[in-house]
């Protein structure tokens, strides 16, 4: 199977593993360009390396390496005197301590900020910079340390320092004083050159890959500059680029682009060469963005770690924002040096007191694997929603599917109990429903028999009811049955009278849910049911042909024994009827379950819990319909107490102050006084007395007070008494009149 | 019901609505509301997105876009209605974050929605969120990749800003687990006559948790047999069927599994009902219908298949998928 277009960025043809054959885009140059591979190092990036992870004695706040990248140099400190820097043979089997570098000092807060390996002349010293403003070079020479010398001037921390990559011996300090110091570490003297930012503190500077003579530096208010060293007055560009804090900078290895990193917890691409002020690729991060790097030979991956709350080490694509390529998990507390090998191999150090070099290939992990490529939603009109993806257009697109598989357990299906059910179910053509509505027909028609006197004179009296007239097809199919069977069966007559009284006013509520449940299922299928019934109708003429074989096998079954019983005086229904509930509820059709429930009400014995299930059930679906008046007709209609205080208990009235508009909380004021506002709620505008009783007021301007005084105004004056300039007696004049 | 218009559906048309999303990124949960007319979305571009249905012209209009985390959104869901409009988001940034609508916004301003809570308890990434069913409360379940289920409560629904976290349980006590190993899904019994419960989905097995008699939560049944990582589970709508038969599923590598949970007073029976490999790809998502008669799954194919249970015996009904070509729904 191809690989699914979702791993690679969005719409980018990136060069994944390009090794060598990519050399050719990047100018080679010494140190800073560990890409500019000899063959020998090209072997080292065809073979995986393994993991590799060295436990070190403490916290480390910086690494670099050797310009052949076979060593690196960790930085960090050792109780509060000791500063300390181990350098490692790395290679491909794994690593060996090279040096322990001490330096015990007498400035107890003294620590490492920063360590760089010198390159070209200055290939064998190690710099490492203090927060007190010196920097230590160390000569490593000959495979053993030594202090060579000190330099800088106590004062402010130094954040960073960088070695040129085409002059060895030039290096740049970024101060925490706002200035940036240039220092030739072949002269002995003074900061050669000291550039002013006028900004803010200084967090990173660097030099620009292949001109020797630019630089560019982070700052502490957001800011970014590009300097010339030739040019030590002003900077030559700079850049807004973050909200808070600027923490980092690099240079792209193409000397176009620059990526910076800032608490603001972005990583922004800049274009240098433009006059464009915005960011050409901006990359929202989890945390703040503490530093950040170039994958080699991808142009355009970058790594970065945060500096506080995330240990994982990202790689974006600049052009993939959103999702990160990979990352690392490795580190158990905030990296706070990285570095590529190669192109695969990352070296990290971390407060976790650990140096690890990890490869992409073995111990990466994709955040796209992680992430659910699907999102599907049902709703209750049988909608579902699913995301999909256009890979070739930068949209997504979501895929609303209106499909009517379910249309079956729609709110159709029910009817009164009888044929006047089964013709919507016909109707509608669920035709198990109409057989059910039929069985139960055959089985309780001996009730109908008192019922259809009842319901001739609903007739009459609600003659604009919809569902009339179903209900008079129903009387009419079912007296003659009826006629036939109840010869024997007027010893059971007492007790159904009896039942009946309850039984009609659930009819009422029900024909009243029919109507609107009717009028539902015309909005809700609108024309497209229409048109399916019609060709339902095209498709199969009758109604009885094969296709519904089974359901007629099914329903044959109950039928016939109904059938033959039909002259035997008592029915065993409850088997035939427990099996129908337990089918339809089975089936998720609460709806049946429930309508059978408060059609056939007690004639039924249905566990009640269940019944209570179900009409919870059956609420909550009429809820989702916001189909409310039916809902509330069907809590009132039964019998089951839980169900009846929904009714009574579900209505909540939210109440705030008309002067403070704060809600009113029913306090030791009672309802009288607002809390907040210390006022009292609708006053009598005459009295400005509480009104307890009859509150009268005019509908115009909404005051008014109690009736007494009310009046007693109103026969003075025509205008409101609170001075609204409302004339109150106008406006109940014009209404009595019109 | 069913064999009928199960057939049936394969002689009409589906009548599929597309429309752009406008996130930059992918999209990662859709969410209905409760009454259906509303439609939330949530993407790796950090955003997410309400829309409203438009039923006279039968199209979805965007309510309001807003930035809601930091990192990709793994999942958005409404709460009841009852408890207001309110959505809760989980966040690879390893945040939950509440969201309230404010009606006097207007419509698109990216105001309409306002934080009303943002969680940061979990060490890792949030993977996955679920509002209790609503007769237990305004309460929010989010487990995390650090393994740990949190239960929040939300005591006021006037003032959402007010939670606490009610409960707090490892699914695989004294395991730690890393960001990438914990893969882990949660989904609540929506059952109001059973004790609360939830199925927690955690590796390559399903753990269904209840509260013991101290109300601390316990897994007490585990459902097996998974060969690879549990993706998704979903708790079938009971629909008023007994205690018993809750179906639920999830999906995992490739396979798509129904569990039939039944109980017996003292404890409750998972009974695998079946399996399917059809997708042949990874499964990421599961969701039933609201009836819980039908179940959608929906893997790294871009297919949805729908599963429907005929006479006892689920079957796929039908494949639904988004033919880029001809620019219309294939059958």
């Amino acid at each position: 199977m191809t690989e699914p277009y979702w791993r690679s960025p969005l719409h980018l043809s990136t060069s994944v593993g390009g090794g060598p054959s990519n050399n050719t885009a990047y100018p080679t140059f010494g140190f800073a360009s560990p890409w500019s591979e000899t063959p020998a190092r090209n072997q080292a990036m065809v073979t995986k390396r393994d993991f590799l992870k060295i436990e070190l004695n403490n916290p480390m706040n910086a690494l670099s390496a050797s310009p052949d990248q076979t060593r690196v140099v960790v930085g960090g400190h050792q109780g509060t005197y000791l500063i300390m820097l181990k350098t490692f043979r790395v290679t491909e089997k794994g690593a060996e301590e090279e040096m322990n570098l001490r330096y015990r000092n007498n400035d107890n807060k003294q620590s490492i900020n920063d360590v760089k390996w010198g390159n070209q002349h200055s290939k064998n010293k190690i710099a490492a910079a203090s927060n007190n403003g010196y920097i230590l070079l160390w000569d490593v020479g000959g495979g053993r340390g030594k202090l060579d010398r000190t330099i800088g001037e106590q004062g402010r921390a130094i954040n960073k320092i960088c070695v040129n990559p085409m002059q060895g011996s030039l290096m740049l300090c970024a101060l925490q004083d706002w200035t940036i110091q240039m220092w030739d570490l072949r002269d002995r003297g003074r900061a050669k050159v000291t550039f002013h930012g006028r900004a803010n503190s200084v967090r990173d500077v660097q030099f620009h890959p292949s001109n020797s003579t630019e630089f560019i530096a982070a700052f502490d208010n957001g800011m970014i500059q590009k300097w010339d060293i030739r040019k030590p007055n002003l900077y030559e560009k700079r850049l807004f680029a973050h909200t808070n804090s600027a923490l980092t900078v690099d240079w792209h290895p193409d000397g176009n682009k620059v990526a910076s990193g800032g608490v603001d917890k972005t990583i922004k691409i800049w274009d240098m060469n433009s006059d464009d002020n915005k960011p050409t690729e901006l990359i929202p991060c989890i945390a703040g963005v503490a530093r950040v790097q170039w994958r080699p030979n991808q142009v355009d991956e970058i790594a970065s770690c945060s500096f506080k709350k995330d240990n994982r080490i990202f790689i974006w694509n600049i052009k993939r924002p959103y999702i990160a390529s990979y990352f690392f998990d490795e580190h158990e507390d905030t990296p706070t040096g990285i570095l590529w090998h190669d192109t695969h191999v990352l070296w990290s150090c971390s407060k976790d007191r650990t140096f690890i070099q990890q490869d992409i290939r073995t111990k990466s992990h994709r955040q796209i694997d992680l992430l659910n490529k699907c999102g599907i939603g049902w709703n209750v009109y049988d909608r579902l929603a699913f995301a999909i993806d256009k890979p070739a257009v930068e949209d997504n697109s979501i895929l609303d599917d209106l499909n009517q598989i379910r249309r079956s357990q729609r709110r159709l299906s029910p009817g009164a109990s009888d044929s006047g059910v089964l013709e919507i179910a016909l109707k509608s053509q669920k035709y198990r429903s109409s057989q059910t509505w039929k069985i139960v027909q055959l089985l309780f028609s001996k009730d109908t028999l008192e019922k259809t006197e009842d319901e001739e004179k609903k007739l009459v009296t609600n003659s604009d009811n919809s569902n009339l007239t179903l209900f008079k097809n129903k009387s009419i199919n079912a007296s003659p049955k009826i006629s036939t069977k109840s010869l024997g069966e007027n010893n059971n007559n007492n007790t159904i009278q009896n039942v009946d009284h309850p039984k009609e006013k659930v009819s009422d509520g029900m024909q009243e849910i029919f109507k609107n449940e009717d009028s539902l299922s015309e909005s809700e299928e609108s024309d497209e049911f229409v048109t399916d019934e019609n060709r339902e109708k095209e498709n199969i003429p009758a109604t009885q042909p094969p296709p519904h074989s089974n359901l007629i096998k099914m329903t044959s079954k109950l039928v016939q024994p109904t059938l033959k019983s039909a002259v035997r005086l008592v029915w065993d229904h409850e088997p035939i009827m427990d099996s129908l509930l337990e089918y339809y509820a089975e089936q998720g059709d609460v709806q049946m379950c429930v309508t059978l429930v408060l059609v056939l009400n007690e004639k039924l014995k249905v566990d009640e819990d269940c019944v209570e299930r179900w009409l919870f059930s059956y609420i909550e679906l009429l809820h989702r319909f916001q189909l409310w008046i039916p809902a509330s007709a069907i809590i009132s209609s039964c019998k089951i107490p839980s169900v009846r205080v929904k009714n009574q208990e579900a209505t909540t009235i939210y109440t705030t102050c008309n002067n403070c508009f704060k809600p009113i909380i029913n306090s030791h004021n009672g309802f009288w006084v607002c809390d907040k506002c210390q006022k009292l709620l609708n006053p009598c505008s005459t009295c400005h007395q509480i009104v307890k009783g009859l509150y009268s007021w005019c509908q115009g301007c909404g005051h008014g007070g109690h009736l007494a005084h009310m009046s007693e105004w109103f026969q003075k004056s025509a205008e409101c008494p609170t001075g609204c300039g409302h004339y109150c007696v106008h406006a109940l004049f014009d209404k009595e009149h019109s | 019901m069913s064999e009928h218009d199960c057939y049936r559906i394969l002689f009409f048309q589906m009548s599929a609505n597309i429309f752009d999303t406008g996130h930059e990124d992918l999209i990662h949960d859709v969410a209905f509301d409760f009454y259906g007319k509303r439609l939330a979305t949530c993407s790796s571009d950090q955003r997410i997105k309400v829309w409203e249905h438009n039923s006279k012209m039968n199209s979805w209009e965007t309510v309001d876009t807003w930035k809601a985390h930091d990192c990709s959104i793994l999942k958005v869901t409404w709460a009841h209605p009852e408890f207001g409009q309110v959505l809760a988001s989980c966040s690879f940034d390893r945040s939950v974050c509440i969201w309230e609508e404010q009606e006097n916004e207007p419509r698109n301003s990216g105001r309409r929605f306002v934080q009303r809570a943002r969680i940061q308890d979990s060490l890792k990434s949030v993977q996955d969120i679920e509002f209790a069913p609503n007769i237990l409360g305004l309460k929010l379940a989010a487990c995390a990749a650090d393994g740990i289920v949190r239960i929040y409560e939300f005591l006021e629904v006037t003032n959402l800003e007010d939670y606490t976290c009610m409960d707090e349980f490892e699914i695989n006590p004294g395991s730690i687990t890393k960001e990438v190993d914990g893969h882990y899904c949660i989904s609540w019994c929506p059952s109001r006559f059973n004790p609360p419960m939830m199925v927690v989905g955690c590796g390559k097995e399903a753990k269904i948790f209840r509260q013991d008699g101290q109300s601390k939560w316990q897994a007490y049944e585990v459902l097996s047999g998974h060969e690879d990582t549990v993706h998704d589970v979903s708790w079938a709508p009971t629909m008023g069927r007994l205690v018993s038969p809750h179906y639920f599923l999830f999906s995992e590598d490739q396979h798509v599994r129904i569990y039939k949970i039944t109980s017996d007073r003292t404890r409750y029976l998972a009974e695998l009902l079946c399996s399917f490999r059809d997708h042949n790809v990874e499964v990421w998502r599961v969701e039933w219908n609201v009836t819980g008669t039908i179940l959608s799954s929906s893997g790294d194919d871009g297919k949805v298949r729908l599963w429907k249970a005929a006479d006892g015996e689920w079957k796929c009904m039908s494949i639904l998928s988004y033919d880029r070509q001809s620019e219309h729904s294939e059958m």
